[in-house]
C-alpha cells in the first residue's frame, strides 16, 4: 500500500469531506426514507395527506441541511448559516430537482468565503461594532452568493445532474447497470464507498424515486450481500486471525452496516475482488431484472436499513438480491480463500490496512470504536504515537485553558524540533484531521463522546502536565 | 517581529492590590474590568461564573484564568484580557489564588498576550516577577520583553 498512499489518501480525504456533509444528516434522510416507504402511493400505507411531506423534504430540507453542514465544516457556525442560505439559491433555481451536488459545493464554498472575510477583518473592527459588522457581512456576502447560486450555479448543476442522470439512465436502459460493479467494488474497498454512495448514486437515485417510486442505484454500494459472502468464506475456509475475527466482522458488517470492516480482507487477498465484483453484478442484476429497489440510501448499509427502506412490492426482490449476491460471492471467494490458505499467505489483519480516518467516516458502532481508540486510563503509554501529525488541546469553549495548555505543549514540541502541529479548540469544534486529542481529566468524557474514533489523552494540570514530557520523550525515541 | 505587544493603555486592564473574599468576588472584579473596557457586555460575567461552577479554571502557581462558556460567547465584543492581583490571596479548591486573569475571547482567535503569559509562567524567574508585580507598567514590560525575545507564540 505504501507506494500509493498519497493518491489513495487524497481520494479518501475527498471522500471523507463528501461523507462528512452527509453523515451528520443521515437521521433526516432515514426520516425521509420512512415517510416515503410508508406514505408514498406505492408505499406500505399510502396516504396522500402525509405524502405531501415528501417533496418539500427532498427538495428543500435535505439539500439545505447538507449545505449547512458543508458550510459549517469550512467556516464554523457562521459558515453553516451562510451555507444553508446560499444553498436555497440553487434549490430555487431548479425547482423540482434535489440539489444535493450543488449543496455539497455551495455549502463549503460559502463557509470558506465567510471564514476568509472574518480573517481579513479580524481585529480591524472598531470596538462595539462587531455585532453589526458580523451580521451585515454574512447577510451581504450571503445575498450575493445566493443570487449567484440562483442565476449561474443552479442551472449549471442542473445540467451536470441531468447529464449524469441521463448517463445512468442510458446504462439502465441498456441493462448494463449490473456491470457498474466492475468499478464500484474496487472503489469501495479503497474506502470510497461514502463518496460514491452519497455523492453520485444517491442524488441520481432520488431522481428515479420521483418517477419510479424506488431505485436500484441506492443499493449499488450498501448492498451487504457480497461482503457477507466474503466474510462467510473466511469464516469457513480461512485460517488464523482472519478466520477468528470473521464472525464478529459479520455482525458489524451485515447487521451494523459498517462495510469498512471487510475492506481489509479484500486488500489482504486482492483476488477476492473478483468474487466481490461477481457478487455485485448478480445482486444488481437481480434488482434490475425484477425492477425493484429502495426509496433512499440505506445508511449504514445494514440488512435492517435495506429492508426498512424497501417498498412492500420490492421487499422480496431486494432480499433475493442480497441473498444471491452473498451466495455468488461466497462460492467464488471460498475458492480464493482456500487458495490463499494453501499458499500459506499472511492471515493476520494488520492495523495498517485499516486507515483510521476512513473508519471514522462511517456511522460508528461500539465494535468499531473500540478497535481504533485507546484506553486513556493508560496515559501516554496507551497511545499509538505513530502517524501523529496534529495534536488538538481542547476545552469546553476553546478559550483560555486550552490555549495556554497548547502553548505549553507547543513550546516543548518546538524545543524537541518535532514536526507536529499543536492547536487548541473547543471540544465541539475538534477538526477531523486531529490525530490526538488532549483534554483536562474532567472533560475527557465529553471529548470522547464528541470524537469517539480518535485517540485521547487526559491531563490534570494544564501548564505543567507531566504527560507532555512523557509524550515528547516518546516522540523523540520512536519517530 | 519586534515591536510592542501591549501598549501603555493596557494599564487600564490591570488592578493591583485587590482584596477578594471568594472566587465569585474575584470573577466579578476581573469581569468588571472587561465590561468597563468594552471587551464584553455585562451578561458575560454570569457566563464566567457558570463556567467556573462547571469546570474550574484554576491553573497552577496560584493563577486562575476565568472566562465565559460556550453560551456566553455572544456577549464577547472583542478579544482581550484583564489582570487582577490579589496579594493576600483567597482560598479556592485548596489553593491560594493571587493572580486572576480574566479572558474575553471568541473561540479560537489566539490571544497572543495570553500565550506570552503562558510562556512567562513556565519560566521560573519570570513567573516570580509576574506573581509579585509592583506596578502595572511592570506587567506590560514583562510581556513586551518576552514578546521581543520569543516572537509570536
Amino acid at each position: 500500500m505504501a507506494e500509493k498512499t498519497t493518491f489513495s489518501q487524497k481520494l479518501q480525504k475527498f471522500g471523507s469531506v463528501l461523507a462528512g456533509m452527509v453523515i451528520p444528516n443521515i437521521g433526516a434522510f432515514i426520516g425521509f426514507g420512512l415517510i416515503t416507504a410508508f406514505f408514498l402511493k406505492t408505499g406500505w400505507t399510502p396516504n396522500t395527506k402525509l405524502a405531501a411531506l415528501i417533496t418539500p423534504i427532498l427538495n428543500y430540507l435535505l439539500p439545505i441541511l447538507i449545505g449547512h453542514t458543508g458550510g459549517k465544516m469550512f467556516g464554523g457556525d457562521r459558515g453553516g448559516v451562510i451555507g444553508a442560505f446560499v444553498t436555497i439559491g440553487a434549490v430555487v433555481a431548479v425547482d423540482g430537482t434535489p440539489m444535493f451536488l450543488a449543496a455539497m459545493i455551495l455549502g463549503p464554498l460559502s463557509g470558506f468565503c465567510i471564514k476568509k472575510f472574518d480573517q481579513a477583518v479580524d481585529g480591524k473592527i472598531p470596538s462595539g461594532f462587531e455585532m453589526i459588522v458580523n451580521n451585515f457581512s454574512l447577510g451581504i456576502i450571503g445575498a450575493i452568493l445566493c443570487c449567484f447560486a440562483l442565476l449561474v450555479f443552479g442551472p449549471v448543476m442542473e445540467t451536470v445532474t441531468r447529464v449524469l442522470t441521463n448517463g445512468v439512465n442510458w446504462i439502465v436502459a441498456h441493462n448494463a447497470l449490473p456491470l457498474s460493479a466492475i468499478f464500484v467494488e474496487p472503489a469501495k474497498v479503497l474506502f470510497l464507498n461514502n463518496a460514491l454512495d452519497h455523492g453520485i448514486f444517491g442524488p441520481i437515485g432520488y431522481e428515479q424515486v420521483k418517477t419510479l417510486g424506488h431505485s436500484a442505484l441506492f443499493l449499488l454500494v450498501p448492498n451487504p450481500g457480497a461482503g457477507l459472502g466474503l466474510l462467510l468464506a473466511y469464516w469457513f475456509f480461512g485460517k488464523g486471525e482472519m478466520k477468528e475475527a470473521a464472525p464478529g466482522m459479520i455482525l458489524i458488517h451485515f447487521f451494523g452496516g459498517i462495510h469498512e470492516v471487510y475492506f481489509p480482507y479484500v486488500l489482504a487477498n486482492p483476488l477476492t475482488i473478483i468474487g466481490m465484483i461477481a457478487g455485485g453484478i448478480v445482486g444488481t442484476g437481480t434488482l434490475t431484472f425484477l425492477n425493484v429497489g429502495t426509496v433512499a440510501t440505506p445508511s449504514p448499509g445494514s440488512i435492517f436499513s435495506v429492508i426498512a427502506l424497501s417498498p412492500k412490492n420490492c421487499m422480496l426482490g431486494v432480499i433475493l438480491s442480497v441473498v444471491l449476491s452473498c451466495a455468488v460471492s461466497f462460492v467464488l471467494n471460498s475458492f480464493f480463500v482456500k487458495r490463499m490458505v494453501a499458499k500459506g499467505g499472511n492471515t493476520s489483519l494488520g492495523a495498517s490496512v485499516i486507515p483510521k480516518e476512513a473508519m471514522g467516516n462511517s456511522a460508528s458502532t461500539e465494535e468499531t470504536t473500540t478497535a481504533t481508540t485507546n484506553d486513556s486510563s493508560l496515559g501516554v503509554a496507551g497511545i499509538d504515537i505513530k502517524n501523529i501529525k496534529k495534536i488538538v488541546v481542547a476545552c469546553d469553549a476553546g478559550m483560555g485553558s486550552s490555549a495556554m495548555s497548547a502553548a505549553a505543549l507547543k513550546k516543548k514540541i518546538k524545543a524537541a524540533q518535532l514536526p507536529i502541529e499543536v492547536i487548541n479548540t473547543a471540544i465541539s469544534r475538534i477538526p477531523d484531521d486531529a490525530d490526538l486529542i488532549i483534554t483536562h481529566v474532567e472533560l475527557t468524557g465529553t471529548a470522547k463522546a464528541a470524537q469517539p474514533n480518535k485517540q485521547h489523552l487526559s491531563i490534570s494540570n494544564y501548564l505543567q502536565a507531566p504527560e507532555y514530557d512523557e509524550l515528547v520523550e516518546r516522540f523523540k525515541k520512536e519517530l | 517581529m519586534a515591536g510592542k505587544l501591549l501598549t501603555n493603555e493596557f494599564q487600564s486592564n490591570i488592578i493591583l492590590n485587590a482584596t477578594c473574599h471568594s472566587v465569585e468576588d474575584a470573577i466579578q472584579q476581573v469581569g468588571q474590568i472587561l465590561v468597563k473596557n468594552h471587551y464584553v457586555t455585562k451578561p458575560y460575567i454570569q457566563g464566567m461564573l457558570e463556567r467556573e461552577a462547571d469546570y474550574s479554571t484554576y491553573l497552577d502557581f496560584g493563577i486562575m484564568i476565568p472566562h465565559g462558556n460556550e453560551a456566553s460567547l455572544t456577549f464577547v465584543q472583542c478579544p482581550g484580557i484583564s489582570i487582577l492581583q490579589v496579594p493576600k490571596g483567597f482560598d479556592y479548591l485548596g489553593h491560594t489564588v493571587t493572580l486572576v486573569i480574566g479572558i474575553s475571547s471568541k473561540e479560537e482567535d489566539p490571544l497572543q498576550e495570553l500565550l506570552q503569559i503562558t510562556d512567562l509562567i513556565l519560566k521560573p524567574e519570570k513567573r516570580d516577577r509576574l506573581l509579585h508585580l509592583s506596578s502595572k507598567q511592570e506587567f506590560i514590560d514583562l510581556v513586551n520583553e518576552n514578546y521581543a525575545i520569543e516572537g509570536e507564540l
